[in-house]
């Protein structure tokens, strides 16, 4: 074991960990935001809304995201009338096309799951809120998102170890994230297996954190699933049989 | 129990001519119906009756087919849909119509993922709009007259089923309604909470409140409510006093009903 | 650790029979020169519809062949395979665009360059970095570092700000980020044909990798509006260039064919031969 190179190693690669939480953070953000949308657009009234939505998903969910990274880094910077279009300071940063293609990918993913939490609502706390007179709106707000999210929330949090980990591709577009500086040192000292060891056990402790966090957020956000804290003796009393 | 000012007073809810078919089967046949302030209305009838869309209606939880309703004085508008059943012309005056009528489910429906105390003050502050400190004293009051009011921090899931009715009352009083709306609300509890819940129900009939009530409870229809109707495949058998009705029936089916 | 061993037993033997086949050609007298080549590495060398080989190598080993007066076998071999084939006597030299590294010099020896394309930049044609001075000049790290900082030094205000692609851990990352870190924006590409991309789309001002690359690579669809501009870099940490990969044992075939490629530049067929296959001069300086 050549303790030195690791901790060189160690060193270089952590100091990329910025740019990957960046990232990972950056396209978890907007492809979730973009999710809602997504999932909202697939309960739709309107047919031609709930198609684009299926179709989205489809082409997202269908294709490989190393494929979408360079169609859209490489792909679209073909075109002058991109080259010249008002998109074309966003796309001409490699930052901004890895973020863009993340979260376009994980868009369609998380729009499933937040689907799938959305269906999970009980159709009689929906109603029981019409029947208050809440609009559609408040409906979808107040009671329908915050209870369809706890139900997502597990899936979802698999989705964001998967963020996380797919930021590694965006080292193919210039991006010197922990894999890009990876692959440098590999290939300027050819140590593949060191590298990759430590490279992966970075992203081992970001995703530890990362699990610990969904979980401290399910915890917090599920108090209606946990037993009750003890009751305070002088309430008690309020309590009439 | 009938009051005798209840003929007097003024219609607090008006259905006329109700249909409602779910595909083929016609559920609803032509209901009519005035519920005057401080009334309690019995609604009984065999499963399938058509005795909880008739509630739901009221509501708009269902769309009737045609029909009218009028709640304190304000009718709902409808237009005439392309597939020649109606549908309400502005959901914004559903909504405020809903907000003047309490719903109790015969699930409790309560929402999971708030404290018994949030579910109550939920549609006053947001709905209603009304200041969040007075919604919660009024919450407070409502809790402690329903029973449950040591419960207030608990989610609905650690509450019994009773319990759980009785937050649904206070939900839907919290909204001041004109009318009370009750679907089946015993229907889903074990025999010994029963009790519980026609007890908090008994206590708002004393107090006057107008109240529309599905039931398959025998002993409060005849003690507690002042008029009683029985539907019968979507169209109304009997209507009358409790006394009367249960007293003398003249449909040979209420009699058998009854007696089941 | 059992791995760690073996390997190095493996190692072991491998280097007495190495040292024994070397044994074997020690004091030859070179009359008879076999020498590997890829055959598929234009221009430096290539197989030709008929089967023959031709390009900038095959006219070279000629003339050096004729000058040391030997008679010369040229033989295709696989790449990878060759420096061990060397050191187990298959073969007397490798002529085959091979940079002499100090990691191949470990396990065989280098005659002097006879070829040495060197680093140069590209940028668009229409680009304000099309004009920069000094095209085509070369300016060598080894007999001249001197002269070729004071280069380097004359570029750098006219580079400040832009952003240059390099293949990653290639030849030109290492002069760029030897010479002009802080003062252009670097990006690193897994492959040259990336940052041609990029530099065609405008994401970067200029590229840099070796000439001989950038000439081949301007010819090619999509790059059009692609051209070499300032001056080119060699020697020194860039490599000495393509060099005669021969036997450790064989210092007095390497003298042979010092003399001959010393001669190649003094009369200018090295001058002219690279000027036919790559379109510029590859003499090392």
């Amino acid at each position: 074991m050549d303790w030195t190179f690791l901790q060189e190693t160690f060193v270089s690669l952590v100091s990329a960990v910025p740019l990957t939480l960046l990232l990972a953070a950056n396209s978890i953000a907007l492809g979730a935001i973009l999710a809602v949308g997504i999932a909202v657009a697939r309960f739709s009234a309107i047919a031609p809304l709930r198609w684009l939505a299926q179709a989205y998903v489809f082409v997202f969910r269908g294709t490989p995201l190393l494929v979408q990274i360079f169609i859209i880094y490489y792909g679209l910077s073909q075109f002058p009338a991109i080259r010249h279009s008002l998109l074309w300071p966003v796309l001409r940063e490699p930052y901004w096309c890895a973020v863009l293609a993340l979260a376009l990918n994980t868009a369609a993913y998380a729009s499933e799951i937040i689907r799938g939490g959305l269906l999970s609502v009980p159709f009689g706390q929906v109603e029981a809120a019409r029947a208050c007179g809440m609009s559609r709106f408040m409906i979808f707000r107040r009671i329908t998102l915050p209870l369809g999210v706890r139900q997502a929330l597990p899936g979802y949090g698999n989705e964001m170890i998967s963020m996380v980990k797919a930021t590694s591709l965006a080292s193919i577009i210039t991006l010197m994230e922990v894999t890009g500086v990876a692959a440098r040192i590999i290939s300027e000292s050819y140590r593949a297996i060191e590298v990759f060891v430590v490279a992966g056990a970075i992203y081992l402790t970001i995703n530890f954190l990362l699990t610990r966090l969904v979980q401290f957020v399910e915890f917090r956000l599920s108090p209606h699933l946990r037993q009750p804290v003890a009751v305070l003796p002088a309430i008690i009393q309020g309590e009439a049989h | 129990m009938s009051s005798p000012a209840s003929s007097i007073a003024p219609v607090a809810i008006s259905v006329r001519d109700i249909h409602k078919s779910f595909g083929p089967i016609e559920v609803l046949k032509g209901i009519s119906l005035d519920a005057r302030e401080g009334e309690v209305v019995s609604i009984l009838g065999s499963s399938g009756s058509g005795k909880s869309t008739l509630l739901r209606c009221i509501n708009m939880l269902e769309t009737p087919d045609r029909g009218e309703v009028t709640v304190a004085g304000e009718t709902i508008e409808m237009l005439a849909a392309a597939n020649g059943k109606s549908r309400p012309r502005d959901r914004a005056q559903v909504d405020r119509i809903r907000s003047r009528l309490g719903m109790v489910f015969q699930s409790f429906n309560l929402w999971s993922h708030k404290t018994v105390l949030e579910n109550v003050i939920e549609a006053p502050i947001h709905v209603q709009k009304r200041p969040r400190t007075e919604c919660i004293e009024e919450a407070e009051a409502l809790l402690a007259k329903v029973g449950i009011a040591a419960k207030r921090n608990h989610y609905p899931a650690h509450l019994s089923g009773g319990q759980q009715q009785r937050a649904a009352i206070a939900r839907a009083l919290a909204m001041r309604p004109a009318v009370m709306l009750f679907d089946e609300p015993t229907s889903a509890l074990d025999p010994e909470l029963v009790g519980e819940v026609l007890r908090v129900m008994r206590a708002l009939a004393e107090e006057g409140r107008t109240m529309l009530v599905v039931t398959h409870e025998m002993g409060f229809a005849r003690d507690v409510s002042n008029r009683v109707i029985f539907l019968h495949q979507g169209q109304i058998e009997e209507d009358g006093r409790p006394d009367e009705v249960f007293g003398n029936a003249k449909s040979e089916r209420f009699r058998r009903f009854i007696k089941a | 650790m059992n791995y760690t061993k073996s390997a190095m037993k493996a190692l072991c033997l491998a280097t007495v029979l190495f040292a024994a086949s070397g044994a074997q050609a020690e004091n030859k007298a070179w009359t008879h020169v076999t020498i590997a080549t890829e055959g598929g590495f234009k221009p430096y060398n290539f197989t030709k519809p008929d089967g023959t080989l031709d390009g900038y190598e095959i006219e070279l080993s000629k003339y050096l062949c004729a000058h040391m007066k030997v008679e010369c076998e040229i033989n295709v071999q696989n790449f990878d395979g060759m420096i061990p084939a060397l050191n187990a006597g298959k073969f007397d030299a490798i002529i085959s665009g091979m940079s002499a590294t100090a990691k191949r010099e470990q396990v065989i020896d280098f005659s002097d360059s006879y070829g040495s394309t060197g680093q140069a930049f590209a940028t668009s044609k229409s680009g304000p970095l099309a004009a920069l001075p000094e095209k085509g000049v070369v300016f060598s790290l080894a007999s001249n570092e001197a002269g070729a900082i004071a280069e380097i030094e004359k570029l750098k205000p006219l580079l400040e700000g832009k952003t240059i692609g390099v293949q990653i851990a290639s030849t030109g990352a290492a002069f760029v980020d030897k010479y002009l870190k802080g003062v252009v924006e670097v990006r690193e590409y897994k492959t040259t044909e990336e940052h041609d991309l990029d530099l065609a789309a405008g994401r970067v001002d200029l590229v840099m990798a070796s000439m001989a690359y950038l000439t081949t690579a301007a010819e090619k669809p999509g790059n059009e509006d692609m051209t070499t501009t300032g001056p080119r870099f060699q020697g020194g940490f860039l490599g000495r260039g393509s060099s005669v990969g021969l036997r450790k044992t064989d210092p007095e075939l390497k003298a042979l064919f010092n003399e001959a490629i010393a001669a190649a530049k003094a009369d200018g067929t090295i001058k002219t031969l690279s000027e036919k296959w790559f379109g510029f001069d590859v003499t090392p300086r």
